[in-house]
Protein backbone atom coordinates (compact mmCIF):
# COMPACT_ATOMS: atom_id res chain seq x y z
CA UNK A 1 0.00 0.00 0.00
CA UNK A 2 1.45 3.37 -0.96
CA UNK A 3 2.12 5.71 1.97
CA UNK A 4 0.18 8.91 2.40
CA UNK A 5 1.52 12.26 3.49
CA UNK A 6 -0.15 14.61 5.92
CA UNK A 7 -1.99 16.58 3.24
CA UNK A 8 -3.46 13.39 1.81
CA UNK A 9 -4.56 12.20 5.24
CA UNK A 10 -6.30 15.51 5.92
CA UNK A 11 -7.92 15.38 2.51
CA UNK A 12 -9.16 11.88 3.25
CA UNK A 13 -10.57 13.10 6.55
CA UNK A 14 -12.38 16.13 5.13
CA UNK A 15 -12.97 14.99 1.58
CA UNK A 16 -11.41 18.16 0.17
CA UNK A 17 -8.01 19.82 0.10
CA UNK A 18 -7.33 22.49 2.73
CA UNK A 19 -5.30 25.66 2.61
CA UNK A 20 -3.89 27.76 5.41
CA UNK A 21 -3.83 31.52 5.63
CA UNK A 22 -2.05 33.73 8.19
CA UNK A 23 -3.47 36.93 9.67
CA UNK A 24 -6.16 37.23 7.01
CA UNK A 25 -7.44 40.58 8.28
CA UNK A 26 -4.87 42.11 10.59
CA UNK A 27 -1.89 41.41 12.87
CA UNK A 28 -2.78 43.53 15.89
CA UNK A 29 -5.76 44.09 18.14
CA UNK A 30 -6.76 47.61 19.07
CA UNK A 31 -8.69 49.28 21.86
CA UNK A 32 -11.82 49.44 19.70
CA UNK A 33 -13.67 46.27 18.71
CA UNK A 34 -12.70 45.29 15.18
CA UNK A 35 -13.07 42.35 12.81
CA UNK A 36 -10.28 39.80 12.92
CA UNK A 37 -11.86 36.94 10.92
CA UNK A 38 -14.39 37.49 8.13
CA UNK A 39 -17.46 35.30 7.92
CA UNK A 40 -16.37 32.38 5.78
CA UNK A 41 -18.26 29.12 5.08
CA UNK A 42 -15.03 27.57 3.82
CA UNK A 43 -13.20 27.86 7.13
CA UNK A 44 -12.87 24.53 8.97
CA UNK A 45 -10.56 25.62 11.77
CA UNK A 46 -8.65 28.57 13.16
CA UNK A 47 -6.11 29.41 15.83
CA UNK A 48 -5.99 32.82 17.48
CA UNK A 49 -2.94 33.63 19.67
CA UNK A 50 -2.38 36.71 21.81
CA UNK A 51 1.31 37.60 21.43
CA UNK A 52 1.09 40.78 23.44
CA UNK A 53 1.58 41.59 27.12
CA UNK A 54 -2.06 42.70 27.34
CA UNK A 55 -5.29 40.77 27.68
CA UNK A 56 -7.56 40.56 24.65
CA UNK A 57 -11.26 39.68 24.35
CA UNK A 58 -12.39 37.67 21.36
CA UNK A 59 -15.96 36.90 20.29
CA UNK A 60 -18.16 36.30 17.23
CA UNK A 61 -19.87 39.61 17.96
CA UNK A 62 -19.09 43.16 16.96
CA UNK A 63 -19.82 44.40 20.48
CA UNK A 64 -17.00 42.36 22.03
CA UNK A 65 -15.75 44.13 25.14
CA UNK A 66 -14.06 43.57 28.49
CA UNK A 67 -17.37 42.17 29.72
CA UNK A 68 -18.34 40.20 26.60
CA UNK A 69 -16.21 37.59 24.91
CA UNK A 70 -13.54 35.00 25.49
CA UNK A 71 -10.60 36.37 27.49
CA UNK A 72 -7.42 35.56 25.61
CA UNK A 73 -4.72 35.90 28.24
CA UNK A 74 -1.59 37.94 27.66
CA UNK A 75 1.71 36.41 26.59
CA UNK A 76 0.52 33.43 24.63
CA UNK A 77 -3.12 32.83 25.45
CA UNK A 78 -4.89 31.18 22.54
CA UNK A 79 -8.24 30.04 21.18
CA UNK A 80 -8.51 27.13 18.78
CA UNK A 81 -11.75 26.28 16.99
CA UNK A 82 -12.40 23.19 14.88
CA UNK A 83 -15.60 22.57 12.94
CA UNK A 84 -15.98 19.01 14.26
CA UNK A 85 -16.09 20.40 17.82
CA UNK A 86 -17.43 23.92 17.42
CA UNK A 87 -19.75 23.53 14.42
CA UNK A 88 -20.92 26.77 12.79
CA UNK A 89 -18.97 28.93 15.24
CA UNK A 90 -15.85 28.33 13.17
CA UNK A 91 -17.22 30.10 10.11
CA UNK A 92 -18.67 33.13 11.87
CA UNK A 93 -17.31 36.64 11.75
CA UNK A 94 -15.03 37.15 14.76
CA UNK A 95 -13.97 40.36 16.49
CA UNK A 96 -11.40 41.31 19.10
CA UNK A 97 -10.56 44.15 21.43
CA UNK A 98 -7.39 44.68 23.51
CA UNK A 99 -6.56 46.49 26.73
CA UNK A 100 -3.75 48.37 24.96
CA UNK A 101 -3.54 49.62 21.38
CA UNK A 102 -1.63 47.69 18.72
CA UNK A 103 -1.46 44.45 20.71
CA UNK A 104 0.20 41.83 18.54
CA UNK A 105 -1.78 38.73 17.56
CA UNK A 106 -1.24 35.69 15.38
CA UNK A 107 -4.16 34.21 13.47
CA UNK A 108 -4.15 31.13 11.29
CA UNK A 109 -7.15 29.68 9.51
CA UNK A 110 -7.72 26.50 7.51
CA UNK A 111 -9.89 26.88 4.42
CA UNK A 112 -11.37 24.41 1.98
CA UNK A 113 -10.82 26.86 -0.89
CA UNK A 114 -7.71 28.85 -1.61
CA UNK A 115 -8.32 32.54 -0.99
CA UNK A 116 -6.08 35.55 -1.40
CA UNK B 1 -13.17 25.13 21.37
CA UNK B 2 -9.83 24.92 23.07
CA UNK B 3 -8.65 27.85 25.11
CA UNK B 4 -5.15 28.17 26.51
CA UNK B 5 -4.14 30.74 29.08
CA UNK B 6 -0.55 30.94 27.85
CA UNK B 7 1.89 31.99 30.53
CA UNK B 8 -0.53 34.75 31.60
CA UNK B 9 0.13 37.03 34.53
CA UNK B 10 0.48 34.80 37.52
CA UNK B 11 4.06 33.61 37.17
CA UNK B 12 5.08 34.50 40.70
CA UNK B 13 8.83 34.39 40.29
CA UNK B 14 11.77 36.58 41.14
CA UNK B 15 13.79 38.36 38.50
CA UNK B 16 16.57 35.79 38.66
CA UNK B 17 14.16 32.91 38.17
CA UNK B 18 12.43 34.86 35.46
CA UNK B 19 15.69 35.24 33.58
CA UNK B 20 16.36 31.53 33.96
CA UNK B 21 13.06 30.53 32.41
CA UNK B 22 12.94 33.40 29.96
CA UNK B 23 9.80 34.93 31.39
CA UNK B 24 9.70 38.70 31.22
CA UNK B 25 6.97 39.15 33.75
CA UNK B 26 8.08 38.92 37.37
CA UNK B 27 6.60 39.72 40.71
CA UNK B 28 8.55 42.98 40.77
CA UNK B 29 7.39 43.89 37.27
CA UNK B 30 3.82 43.04 38.18
CA UNK B 31 3.98 45.17 41.34
CA UNK B 32 5.49 48.14 39.51
CA UNK B 33 2.81 47.93 36.81
CA UNK B 34 0.23 47.93 39.60
CA UNK B 35 1.70 51.19 41.01
CA UNK B 36 2.93 49.30 44.08
CA UNK B 37 6.67 49.68 43.41
CA UNK B 38 8.55 52.50 45.14
CA UNK B 39 12.04 53.95 45.35
CA UNK B 40 13.92 55.90 47.96
CA UNK B 41 17.32 57.49 47.46
CA UNK B 42 19.43 59.32 49.97
CA UNK B 43 23.00 60.33 50.60
CA UNK B 44 23.75 61.04 54.23
CA UNK B 45 27.05 62.92 54.33
CA UNK B 46 29.76 62.56 56.97
CA UNK B 47 29.18 64.17 60.33
CA UNK B 48 32.01 64.62 62.83
CA UNK B 49 31.44 62.54 65.95
CA UNK B 50 28.17 61.10 64.64
CA UNK B 51 27.00 57.84 63.15
CA UNK B 52 25.15 58.41 59.89
CA UNK B 53 21.93 56.41 59.92
CA UNK B 54 19.66 55.66 56.96
CA UNK B 55 16.33 54.05 57.75
CA UNK B 56 13.43 52.48 55.88
CA UNK B 57 10.39 52.67 58.13
CA UNK B 58 6.88 51.38 57.74
CA UNK B 59 5.07 53.88 59.98
CA UNK B 60 2.82 52.69 62.78
CA UNK B 61 -0.81 52.17 61.72
CA UNK B 62 0.11 52.55 58.06
CA UNK B 63 -2.23 49.72 57.16
CA UNK B 64 0.24 48.30 54.66
CA UNK B 65 3.10 45.85 54.50
CA UNK B 66 6.44 46.94 53.09
CA UNK B 67 8.31 44.21 51.25
CA UNK B 68 11.84 45.31 50.42
CA UNK B 69 12.81 44.31 46.91
CA UNK B 70 16.39 45.55 46.71
CA UNK B 71 18.86 47.41 48.92
CA UNK B 72 21.85 49.11 47.35
CA UNK B 73 24.35 50.88 49.58
CA UNK B 74 27.59 52.78 49.13
CA UNK B 75 30.20 54.14 51.46
CA UNK B 76 33.78 55.44 50.99
CA UNK B 77 36.43 52.75 50.65
CA UNK B 78 38.53 51.70 53.62
CA UNK B 79 36.22 52.84 56.41
CA UNK B 80 34.98 49.56 57.81
CA UNK B 81 31.64 47.83 57.54
CA UNK B 82 27.98 48.78 57.67
CA UNK B 83 25.74 47.71 60.52
CA UNK B 84 22.22 46.54 59.78
CA UNK B 85 19.83 47.28 62.60
CA UNK B 86 16.26 46.57 63.55
CA UNK B 87 15.06 50.05 64.35
CA UNK B 88 11.38 50.88 64.86
CA UNK B 89 11.95 54.45 66.05
CA UNK B 90 11.52 57.07 63.35
CA UNK B 91 14.85 58.73 62.61
CA UNK B 92 14.94 62.53 62.70
CA UNK B 93 14.66 63.57 59.06
CA UNK B 94 12.23 62.35 56.42
CA UNK B 95 13.77 62.16 52.98
CA UNK B 96 11.74 63.69 50.15
CA UNK B 97 13.61 61.62 47.58
CA UNK B 98 11.02 58.87 47.41
CA UNK B 99 8.34 58.11 44.89
CA UNK B 100 6.29 55.70 42.89
CA UNK B 101 8.03 53.93 40.03
CA UNK B 102 4.93 54.62 37.97
CA UNK B 103 5.73 58.29 37.59
CA UNK B 104 2.95 60.45 38.93
CA UNK B 105 1.24 57.64 40.83
CA UNK B 106 0.63 57.70 44.58
CA UNK B 107 3.61 58.36 46.85
CA UNK B 108 4.77 55.60 49.21
CA UNK B 109 3.55 55.27 52.77
CA UNK B 110 6.90 53.73 53.69
CA UNK B 111 9.42 56.33 54.73
CA UNK B 112 13.08 56.80 53.99
CA UNK B 113 14.60 58.66 56.91
CA UNK B 114 18.07 59.62 58.07
CA UNK B 115 19.73 60.91 61.21
CA UNK B 116 23.17 61.74 62.52
CA UNK B 117 23.58 60.61 66.08
CA UNK B 118 26.55 60.18 68.40
CA UNK B 119 24.95 56.93 69.58
CA UNK B 120 24.27 53.98 67.33
CA UNK B 121 20.51 53.43 67.12
CA UNK B 122 18.47 50.24 66.99
CA UNK B 123 19.46 46.64 67.60
CA UNK B 124 22.15 45.18 65.41
CA UNK B 125 21.05 42.21 63.32
CA UNK B 126 23.86 41.99 60.82
CA UNK B 127 27.04 43.43 59.38
CA UNK B 128 27.64 43.86 55.67
CA UNK B 129 30.21 45.35 53.38
CA UNK B 130 29.51 47.88 50.65
CA UNK B 131 31.44 49.39 47.77
CA UNK B 132 32.13 53.03 47.02
CA UNK B 133 29.43 52.98 44.37
CA UNK B 134 25.82 51.88 44.85
CA UNK B 135 25.53 48.12 44.60
CA UNK B 136 23.00 45.61 45.92
CA UNK B 137 24.10 44.30 49.31
CA UNK B 138 21.35 41.74 49.99
CA UNK B 139 19.56 39.11 47.98
CA UNK B 140 16.34 40.43 46.46
CA UNK B 141 13.17 40.36 48.57
CA UNK B 142 15.16 40.49 51.79
CA UNK B 143 12.98 42.19 54.43
CA UNK B 144 9.29 42.43 55.16
CA UNK B 145 8.23 45.26 57.42
CA UNK B 146 4.88 45.37 59.14
CA UNK B 147 3.36 48.61 60.36
CA UNK B 148 5.66 50.23 62.93
CA UNK B 149 8.75 48.29 61.87
CA UNK B 150 11.94 49.59 60.34
CA UNK B 151 15.51 48.78 59.42
CA UNK B 152 18.48 51.09 59.67
CA UNK B 153 21.88 51.02 58.01
CA UNK B 154 24.81 52.83 59.51
CA UNK B 155 28.57 52.73 58.91
CA UNK B 156 30.24 51.18 61.93
CA UNK B 157 32.35 54.30 62.45
CA UNK B 158 31.54 57.97 62.96
CA UNK B 159 31.89 60.67 60.34
CA UNK B 160 31.34 58.34 57.36
CA UNK B 161 29.13 59.13 54.40
CA UNK B 162 26.52 56.53 53.40
CA UNK B 163 24.44 56.40 50.23
CA UNK B 164 21.36 54.25 49.82
CA UNK B 165 18.95 53.31 47.06
CA UNK B 166 16.04 51.22 48.26
CA UNK B 167 13.31 49.63 46.18
CA UNK B 168 10.22 48.18 47.79
CA UNK B 169 6.61 47.24 47.26
CA UNK B 170 3.63 48.09 49.42
CA UNK B 171 0.42 46.11 49.62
Amino acid sequence: MPSKDLAQLVQDLLGVKTFTRLNPVKATAGVAAAQVLRQNPNRVAFVYVNLSANDIRFAPRADVSTTLGIRVASSGGSVTALYTEDFDLVGLEWFDIADVAASAIFVMEWLTQREP
Amino acid sequence: MRISSGIAADANVTDREARLVGVIRSEWHRRVRASQGFYGLTDNGPSVGNYTHVQLLNPAASGITVLVYRISLARPTGVGFINVRRDDVARATLSANTGNLVLGAAAPLGQLRFENNAVQQGVIIGIIDAAATLEPVFPDWCFELGAGEGITFEPAATNVEIGALLLWVEF
